[in-house]
């Protein structure tokens, strides 16, 4: 039955990456660094370079490696420059993520290799479509636990993200509060500014690289900024903010899924377009629409 | 009630058939199915399988496998197909992890790796350039090897494959011998092909011609200065007439390096696209294995300063090469 094994895992993917996304994005965009999610996706070009380099091979755990280490050396970066150059986090994002991605560029040109289909998107980014769990042909073999082996591990991999995630947050709630909302109180306290920035920022930086290789960058970027920022329009209330953001992005993953896959046709599409796409159109949509309607009502009132 | 709501439920009705219609099983067709990916391989094996299997590519008409990205109605044609056959050599890289998991429950033939080590091109010693369809010869070896493959998983296709093959193959190996003959026309000093990106690697192994890119083959590399003034002189020292664009990359380095050339007195022409990843529009010469392999062989010839034909080998080519209107 084709909608379990190609549909329910990819559904179920897209869900659970936009969940880790906005529980992320929650952290960006209250210390205004919405554009991280973007400059991560550049910062990472050196990395997946030299994964190559090491392996040889434009698809392996070398270049997930080195796109990690990468997002990391970015992060402390943009932690560094922020702190000693006094400037704002978008200033420090934009100089990192322009310098490191002509790293990138240089390091090709470098080590010369031509001859190669070395495209990004290609080495580092999954995509939604590929995840597909041939075990299933009825309902009931969804809870057959001979079937979970075959699961692609893309999703067991971004469910332990999302819980790892969750957990922390829910630890250290009080202390990223105090840190977003009165950083030179909290520094007052004893807590280092610049530790608990350099921490939450590695921890965005594996949590996005990690979705990036499951279901690639369109997906997690709009999914860092988009359920978060609607979230920001509903509520003033952090606790409520979360709650309505994941909603937000698990109702856009369902419903972009659906559209890009069932809805696409109807409006003229030969066939189903890129899930990926279809969930960042919808999440966008949602966020515009949100904005209109805050506007409305606040002329109203 | 407002008459919006009888729309809304018309859609969510249509909306509800289509998502049950796409979750149906797919009955089995009689005939075996073949998926493969790029066109230079689907268009000729679905000659040689004619009869005996159906044979369906993903990368239609004019899609770059460079851009292509995976959506859920390639997957479900993959799922239901009885065989896979892709190029390899990491071309459809975006598709690997789909590949390895639908070779559990059928084959998936990977048809350029199925050639002896020798004969593949290893720029940097390691990574294959994977554009092994730009050799005619060695592509009559890879689409026969491909065929023989899966007459092992059909028996009963062994009679109308072995005809077939000898023709289409025959028909490759002449426009192989076309090309040799055509090249061997171009002044030697001039046998240098100069393309937007590196995709002819094999074809100038074949033919014996030098080839030089002026941007490499990532998407993320741009040309060096020095690089261009590099090329410029080699242009403008042996003659060459010619420097080749690519539907697929962007002319604007290939045009610094004309008007470089040109400065320095070279009189050398932008030549006429070549197909490097995609083939020409389905329904059209150009939309066939044979016609891609003709288009480039005599755009290339003529833009170099060679003879041939205009319209090609098989006199069927749509468009004559730019340079000569």
């Amino acid at each position: 039955m084709t909608f379990l094994q190609i549909d329910l895992p990819a559904m179920t993917l897209a869900i659970l990456a936009g969940l880790t996304a906005a529980l992320v994005g929650n952290l960006l965009i209250l210390r205004r660094q919405a554009l991280m999610g973007d400059a991560l996706s550049h910062m990472v070009l050196p990395g997946i370079v030299g994964g190559y380099v090491i392996s040889g091979h434009p698809k392996s755990w070398a270049i997930v490696g080195g796109a990690l280490l990468a997002g990391l050396l970015g992060a402390g970066l943009i932690s560094l420059i922020q702190r000693l150059g006094r400037l704002d986090a978008a200033t420090a994002m934009g100089v990192v993520l322009t310098t490191m991605f002509a790293a990138g560029v240089l390091l090709i040109e470098v080590i010369n290799i031509s001859g190669i289909h070395l495209d990004i998107e290609h080495a580092l980014y999954g995509s939604l479509e590929s995840v597909i769990w041939l075990y299933p042909v009825g309902w009931k073999d969804i809870f057959n636990p001979a079937g979970w082996a075959d699961l692609p591990r893309e999703i067991p991999f971004i469910a332990g993200t999302f819980f790892t995630l969750a957990t922390a947050f829910f630890i250290t709630a009080k202390e990223i509060r105090l840190v977003t909302f009165d950083p030179s109180f909290s520094a007052t306290l004893g807590i280092p500014f610049w530790l608990t920035e350099l921490l939450i920022n590695c921890a965005v930086a594996i949590a996005v690289v990690a979705a990036f290789d499951a279901v690639g960058s369109i997906l997690v970027i709009s999914m860092l900024i988009c359920p978060t920022a609607t979230a920001r329009l509903i509520t003033n209330r952090f606790n409520l903010q979360i709650g309505v953001s994941l909603f937000i992005a698990a109702f856009s993953a369902l419903l972009g899924y659906v559209f890009a896959v069932w809805g696409a046709p109807y409006l003229g599409s030969p066939g189903a377009v890129n899930a990926a796409g279809g969930i960042a159109c919808v999440a966008g949509t949602i966020l515009v629409s949100t904005s209109i309607l805050h506007v409305l009502l606040q002329k109203r009132a | 009630m407002h008459p919006g709501i009888f729309t809304v439920l018309r859609l969510a009705r249509l909306f509800l058939i289509g998502f049950f219609a796409a979750t149906s099983p797919v009955f089995a067709a009689e005939r075996p199915v073949i998926l493969t990916t790029i066109a230079q391989i689907g268009e000729p094996l679905g000659r040689i399988f004619s009869g005996c299997a159906r044979v369906e590519t993903l990368l239609g008409t004019g899609i770059d496998p460079h851009l292509y990205r995976l959506n859920r109605t390639d997957v479900a044609k993959a799922l239901e197909a009885d065989v896979i056959v892709a190029n390899g050599l990491n071309l459809e890289a975006q598709m690997q992890s789909l590949f390895e998991r639908l070779s559990a429950t059928r084959p998936v033939i990977f048809a350029a790796e199925l050639l002896s080590e020798i004969h593949i091109i290893r720029p940097d010693g390691r990574s294959a350039d994977p554009h092994i369809w730009m050799d005619p010869n060695l592509w009559g070896a890879v689409l026969g090897k491909t065929s023989d493959e899966l007459v092992k998983i059909w028996p009963r296709c062994k009679p109308t494959v072995a005809n077939n093959k000898a023709i289409v193959i025959a028909e490759i190996e002449a426009v192989n011998q076309y090309g040799k003959s055509r090249v061997a026309s171009i002044p030697e000093q001039a046998r240098i092909l100069i393309t937007a990106h590196d995709a002819f690697g094999y074809f100038g192994r074949r033919y014996d011609l030098t080839v030089l890119s002026v941007q490499g083959l990532s998407t993320e590399s741009e040309a060096g200065i020095a690089h261009i003034r590099d090329l410029v002189s080699i242009i403008a020292d042996r003659k060459v007439g010619a420097v080749f664009v690519e539907t697929s990359a962007p002319e604007r380095s290939v045009d610094a390096v004309i008007e470089g050339a040109r400065a320095l007195g070279a009189a050398v022409e932008k030549g006429s696209p070549l197909f490097s990843d995609a083939m020409g529009s389905s329904n059209t010469y150009e939309g066939t294995y044979v016609g891609m392999i003709d288009h480039n062989i005599t755009t290339i010839v003529r833009g170099l300063g060679g003879e041939a034909p205009m319209t090609g080998m098989q006199k069927r080519l749509a468009v004559p090469p730019r340079g000569e209107s």
